[in-house]
């Protein structure tokens, strides 16, 4: 089995968050590699979410 | 934190976390483990993204890395040059991750008393004024 297919295997971060798992939960979840680039920092710039219609879906 | 982060911690998780009773210590923890899946997350669609021997490329050259800053740069530049990682991101952002929330959300009002679903609008309200 390839490195990335063992990555897809080990994540199950769907799960987690539904779970409302803890952070050392969170660190075994994800792949060694992953984790590790988590610690280091990595991070995005996306474009803003669209949560406003969630927000407006409670608030009705 | 970036901005993105604290931005989605303001308007929805803090105040569906607070409604649903959790005390402020075990909030930040919450959060702060939310924040780490959803990077893993982004960063794992990023990777399986890419053409098989890339991801294994960029995990390898990763991997000799001495620093924190040096993977940050190589992850970001390995993601840069692949359309179809930045595509995978940009669509975890906008359409996977909300997919999320919306389960979180209905989770909360599914199981919610009439009290916590009342504070939960009345936090929301508070940090988005404009949807009321």
């Amino acid at each position: 089995m390839s490195e990335s297919q063992n990555l897809q295997e080990k994540l199950t971060l769907d799960s987690a968050i539904a779970n409302f798992t803890t952070e050392k939960q969170v660190e075994a979840l994800v792949d060694p590699m992953v984790s590790e680039l988590v610690k280091a920092g990595v991070s995005f710039s996306p474009s803003p979410i669209p949560i406003t219609n969630i927000i407006s879906g409670l608030t009705q | 934190m970036s901005n993105f982060f604290a931005e989605l911690e303001q308007k929805l998780l803090n105040p569906l976390f607070q409604a649903a009773g959790i005390d402020a210590q075990q909030c930040q923890v919450l959060l702060s483990s939310w924040e780490k899946i959803i990077i893993a997350e982004a960063t794992m669609k990023a990777i399986k993204a890419m053409p098989q021997a890339d991801s294994q490329a960029l995990i390898e050259q990763i991997k000799t890395l001495a620093t924190n800053e040096e993977k940050i740069v190589a992850f970001n530049e390995g993601v840069a040059k692949s359309d179809a990682a930045t595509q995978a991101v940009e669509k975890y952002f906008q359409e996977e991750l909300p997919e999320t929330l919306t389960r979180l959300a209905n989770c909360f009002t599914d199981n919610a008393t009439p009290e916590q679903k009342a504070r939960l609008k009345e936090l929301l309200l508070h940090q988005n004024p404009q949807t009321g």
